[in-house]
């Protein structure tokens, strides 16, 4: 039996990993030495994700949940997040491991190779966020989770808020799978003045438990 | 000098000294301290030379109007110095002087001024027309301020942000911080920007009190406190607004400082209100020589000394027109600087307390006089005071002249939201005459000078904007405005303007050096109002950017217009102040260009590829590997091709699935073949065109399912084609959906006699030609499971396998298919051996071989376009006009008759014989090893496309530019009849 091929993520950061799991031909890191005091950068982009589309999006619950009927609502399960994007669509991701599986359903594509996918969780989170886009995530206007869809870093992206209390501030982001790299050394070179710092999977894990 | 360390007031840490360097020598500032301050604590009074008379120019104000003290520091030139804090080590030099900025050899010019008169440049030296080109070098050489390295390179840290905010409040003096406060009452985001080092404004170095209140520098350090521990206004201090546009769309800079990691910080933000609270400035006094070094205005003099403890001078005259100057002046002299005499240009409405202070200090006071001279070549050593009637003058000793016309608003940020400005009779200031909705104005812009009046009109200000924003206050905004109303208002502002004379050393703008002669010579000639003048005479278009000139020169217009009246009584007359353009700071490119970080997309297999040496280029949005060696022909990776095998990495192609009940009804709208014949297994090529026919795109079409197709697109397409397929079927209400899955499907093309050695190395899966014949597609796996969905495409014109693969597994594909075709000169390709192979296939690439007007006709694709399926596709119409047209370009294959030539792309093709002798263009010519010829594609008219024509191509750009033979050959040139893609 031929060895499991290696897959990669579109991102790569310039830490050491400290606790590796492998999983499907990923290597996941789940901790890295110094993920310093946050803000946190965390690479989801080995998690499902799936787009769902369809003309009448009431008849689907993935992962178990009703698409929100708002434009711009999440819903959130234990492992996945559930944001409607638009009248015929909605976007689930998985932001911990052990998720369901994707319904055998045409109105579902599987994006996880499509997009890269980022969480920047931790204090000043949205401090770095204003260097990078013009998407307005500190408002108290906005109700988290909920999902801003709009150029951060100067490329489309869709990104869920998590939180907005100062100090517990987070949000997840997907964008084109190209701009992996460019999007992690903008992310880094504009949150360098507040720490921010690579960060393992486990991290995401923690700060969802602490969220929710 | 000696410092005055003791002041409640002062902003510099006499602790904490700052060396710098200053023509060569070590001098002394301290923590604090601008590199003008700490230059003229050294003794430093002439900081540059004027830009046409090279007349000396010293400190005059403090905020950085005027080219004055523009010096170069550490080799950038045009550094404000007023406004840039010391640094440590800061190499400093003044500029536009031959010699040094005292001892400048070009001084005589200041002895020249007769022959430059207004409108100089544009009258002299054109005549006769064999001069100007002598003259321009000299003009050229003489003109601009600074020096600039060519190699100069910005060393400096650049960034940007974004901050989200409901309110904007421009300036952080009381009436802004006031501002700030009250709209975070009301529950606003807030940011405040404020150019200075900190807040306070002018309550922030005045220690005179307002009434029984705490002295106003108190008062400024209480608002500041308030303002920066609530944690709804953001503060940010050194940062300039820089623009102001509609929508409330405002930009500003930050300066860093040593803490900070960036030199220079681009802010651009979006409030729902903006409040201008930029108070006013000192209006300048214009009299004969009135920028003589040792003349400033009297605040900056007053703020040398309460903010950075500097005495301008051992004696000093002040003329002035205002409150504020009549305070300086008698703060000073309690300071121990001495005054000698205060003239003011006002017969009455003076404070009488401060008369009074002036009386109790002995200084002699001259109501109704003001400064008409100067004397002095390199400074200030004597000032003649005369009375506004011109009968009466004093000649007074002095250092320092301290002088001012009166006040005049800092209306630059809020003139770019709201237009052009018109003189108000009521407060003697030029303010707007409409504001946009969500845009307030509050304190010393209205002329306002009481501090209990600046302060309330800062809470309604305040109040209104968050009014506006939604919050429940109207009635608590108008409280404060009765409160305003009802106490006593500010006095109009001085409306003089200068001593009447020939005005020929009497200057209103400092930068261009142009003098009140100047405006009334261009008056004269006809140019009557302010934005023609500007242009006639230059005022106004220095660094300063109308700073010095600004509100004068309308005034000075006024009085030059209208002679016969009282020039104090110009009310209804006044014309308008040029129009001011953002920036209003000069900020530097690299500072617009913040981070200048370059989003670009990257194929899951860049880094291997960069690791065999690839080459890349920017190709739309992607990096893709161009060349594999220097060697730019790629004749090995093209021969590799065609004798063994090569992969390229092909993961830019967009590839997208389209699905659902009307799904195919869409492709039918988009693609103009027939959509419906698309047989299962096998691949349709179908081409995109516009609604004149015109190709915008090429791809193949897959039926992956029922009601589910997946098709690719040209790498530049991918990223508007859903938009596109959406546009084009907007109006049909049909059940589809798109998924863009561009970024997530890898794509090797394995391509080469031995391609399918290697493939079978890596797949159990049957890849033989009876298996799997050309035109075909199928799902298998590579070793270990990775899934391919293959291909059998010819792009190249070799047996190829198109493999898409899940941008994950993309490394280990192409490390897997590199290791297994080792045996076989497996080898990676670029695009340029793409471009010459396909090109010998006669394949085209749009953009190639075609432009914007070329339509599927020309390119002999009209087989592609299906004329009688159900949907007509879109620019159906047009393809069938165009089948009727016979003067449109058609592609042909040509064959250079000189096989050394190889004309660039885009070369034209000619024919002298006829009326419009351009009959034609190459898309692409390159030298073909296989063919041993130079082979191309072009576009030319019908009458020259029949085999054997006998075309000239036209190399522009050789040396010497020549034509070229070339005939009219059959493509494809390479392998006709197919057999080696369909091996």
């Amino acid at each position: 039996m031929d060895a499991i091929p290696r897959r990669r993520s579109p991102v790569i950061f310039d830490a050491r990993p400290d606790r590796i799991r492998d999983s499907g031909g990923w290597r996941v890191v789940q901790k890295y030495a110094d993920e310093g005091r946050g803000p946190y950068l965390v690479d989801l982009s080995h998690l499902p994700r799936w787009d769902l589309q369809d003309s009448d999006l009431s008849s689907h619950f993935p992962a178990g949940v009703p698409v929100p009927e708002t434009i711009g609502a999440c819903a959130i399960t234990e492992n996945v997040l559930v944001s409607r994007m638009n009248r015929t669509q909605a976007g689930i991701w998985h932001l911990a491991p052990g998720g369901p599986g994707m319904p055998d359903e045409p109105a579902f594509t599987d994006i996880r190779e499509n997009t890269a996918c980022l969480a920047v969780l931790g204090p000043q989170a949205f401090s770095l966020s204003e260097k990078v886009c013009r998407l307005d995530l500190s408002t108290p206007g906005h109700h988290p989770p909920c999902l801003l869809q709009g150029p951060f870093g100067g490329v489309p992206c869709q990104v869920a808020l998590l939180e907005n209390r100062s100090g517990r501030e987070g949000f997840v982001f997907t964008f084109s799978r190209g701009y992996g790299r460019d999007m992690v050394k903008a992310l880094l070179a504009a949150g360098r003045e507040f720490g921010l710092r690579p960060a393992g999977e486990d991290r995401m894990t923690r700060m969802k438990d602490d969220f929710w | 000098m000696k410092r005055l360390t003791s002041l409640p007031t002062l902003r510099v840490d006499v602790g904490r000294p700052v060396p710098f360097v200053y023509k060569n020598q070590t001098g002394r500032g301290f923590k604090g301290d601008t590199i003008a301050t700490a230059l003229y604590a050294a003794g430093v009074r002439i900081f540059s030379r004027s830009l046409k008379y090279h007349r000396p120019r010293g400190l005059f104000s403090l905020d950085g109007e005027s080219s004055n003290t523009m010096m170069t520091v550490n080799g950038v030139p045009n550094v404000r110095t007023e406004t840039t804090l010391l640094a440590e080590g800061a190499m400093i030099r003044d500029q536009n002087a031959i010699f040094t900025a005292r001892n400048d050899l070009l001084g005589f010019m200041d002895r020249l001024d007769r022959f430059m008169p207004a409108g100089f440049y544009y009258e002299t030296m054109h005549k006769p027309a064999s001069l100007w080109p002598v003259a321009a070098k000299m003009v050229r050489k003489a003109a601009g301020l600074g020096r600039i390295a060519p190699d100069f390179r910005f060393s400096g840290a650049c960034d940007e942000m974004y901050p989200a905010a409901d309110l904007c409040v421009i300036g952080g003096g009381p009436a802004g911080m006031e501002a700030a406060l009250a709209a975070a009452d009301q529950g606003l985001r807030v940011i405040l920007l404020e150019a200075r080092p900190w807040l306070g404004g002018s309550f922030d170095y005045r220690e005179r009190g307002s009434g029984e209140d705490a002295p106003l520098y108190r008062q400024a350090a209480d608002l500041a406190s308030r303002v920066s521990t609530r944690a709804a206004i953001r503060v940010f201090t050194r940062t300039a607004m820089v623009g102001g546009y509609s929508d409330n769309l405002v930009t500003a800079v930050t300066e860093g400082g040593p803490d900070d990691p960036f030199d220079y910080r681009y802010l651009e933000m979006r409030p729902r209100a903006v409040v201008v609270a930029t108070g006013s400035r000192e209006r300048p006094l214009i009299f004969e020589n009135n920028e003589r070094p040792g003349v400033m205005l009297p605040d900056c003099a007053l703020r040398l000394a309460r903010t950075y403890g500097i005495l301008a001078g051992r004696e000093a005259v002040f003329s002035v027109g205002h409150d504020l100057g009549l305070e300086a002046a008698l703060d000073l002299s309690e300071l121990g600087l001495p005054v000698r005499a205060v003239a003011d240009v006002r017969t009455k409405g003076h404070d009488p307390a401060l008369v009074r202070g002036l009386a109790d200090r002995r200084i002699p006071f001259y109501p109704g006089w003001a400064a008409a001279a100067v004397e002095g070549k390199k400074g200030v050593k004597s000032v003649r005071l005369a009375s506004c009637d011109g009968g009466q003058y004093r000649i007074l000793t002095c250092d320092l002249l301290a002088a001012a016309a009166g006040h005049t608003p800092a209306v630059e940020p809020l003139s770019l939201f709201c237009g052009p400005l018109a003189y108000d009779g009521q407060t003697g200031y030029f303010l707007p005459r409409t504001y946009p909705a969500g845009v307030f104005a509050a304190g010393r812009i209205y002329g306002l000078e009481a501090p209990q009046n600046i302060r309330i009109s800062g809470r309604v200000a305040g109040l209104d904007a968050a009014a506006f924003c939604g919050a429940d206050c109207r009635g608590a905004a108008d409280a404060h405005r009765n409160e305003l109303a009802a106490l006593p208002m500010g006095r109009p502002a001085s409306k003089w303007v200068a001593f009447p004379g020939p005005w020929r050393k009497h200057f209103v703008d400092f930068d261009e050096d142009v003098t009140g002669k100047h405006i009334r010579q261009a008056v004269g000639r006809g140019f009557g109002v302010p934005e023609l003048i500007k242009r006639f005479t230059a005022a106004g278009t220095g660094p300063g950017q109308g700073g010095i000139s600004g509100h004068n020169l309308p005034l000075l217009v006024a009085a030059i217009k209208n002679p016969s009246r009282d020039r104090t009584d110009i009310h209804g007359t006044v014309p308008a102040p040029t129009t001011v353009r953002p920036p209003l700071r000069p900020v530097f490119l690299a500072a617009y260009a913040g981070s200048g970080r370059e989003m670009v997309k990257r194929t899951p297999v860049h880094d291997a590829q960069a690791w065999e040496g690839a080459v890349f280029r920017r190709v739309g949005v992607w990096h893709r590997a161009r060349y594999f060696s220097a060697d730019l022909d790629v004749s090995e990776e093209v021969d590799n091709v065609r004798t063994n095998v090569g992969m390229l990495d092909a993961s830019t192609l967009g590839c997208f699935r389209i699905f659902g009940p009307d799904a195919l009804s869409a492709l039918q709208r988009v693609y103009a073949g027939d959509m419906s014949k698309i047989k299962d297994g096998r691949v349709k090529y179908a081409a995109m065109c516009n609604h004149d026919g015109c190709v915008i795109d090429d791809g193949v079409v897959i039926r992956i399912g029922e009601n589910d197709y997946m098709f690719t697109t040209s790498t530049g397409r991918a990223g508007e084609t859903v938009e596109w397929i959406r546009y084009h079927t907007r109006f049909d209400n049909w059940d589809f959906h798109l998924v863009n899955q561009t970024d997530g499907t890898g794509v090797i093309n394995l391509a080469g006699p031995r391609a399918r050695d290697v493939l079978e190395r890596v797949t159990d899966a049957d890849v033989s030609n009876q298996a799997f014949s050309f035109g075909c597609w199928k799902d298998f796996s590579l070793s270990g499971g990775i899934p391919v969905r293959c291909l059998r495409l010819g792009f190249v014109g070799e047996l190829s396998f198109e493999l898409n693969i899940p941008a994950s597994y993309m490394q280990a594909a192409w490390d897997m298919l590199r290791k297994a075709g080792s045996g076989f000169g497996l080898r990676p390709f670029g695009v340029e051996a793409q471009n010459i192979l396909r090109l010998e296939k006669g394949h085209v690439i749009l953009g190639q071989e075609s432009e914007q007007r070329t339509n599927l006709l020309d390119l002999n694709m009209g087989f592609l376009f299906s004329r009688d399926k159900d949907i007509r596709p879109v620019g159906a119409d047009a393809l069938l006009q165009a089948e009727k047209d016979a003067g449109r370009l058609t592609l042909v294959g040509i064959r250079m008759t000189d096989s050394s030539c190889v004309p660039p792309d885009g070369s034209i093709l000619v024919d002298d014989q006829v009326v419009d002798p351009v009959i034609g263009y190459v898309g692409t010519i390159r030298k073909s090893r296989a063919l041993d010829a130079v082979v191309g594609m072009a576009l030319v008219e019908r009458a020259w496309t029949a085999e054997g024509t006998r075309l000239a191509v036209y190399d522009g750009g050789g040396e010497p530019s020549e034509r070229h033979d070339a005939t009219v050959v059959r493509m494809p040139f390479y392998d006709p009849e197919g057999i080696r893609m369909r091996m």
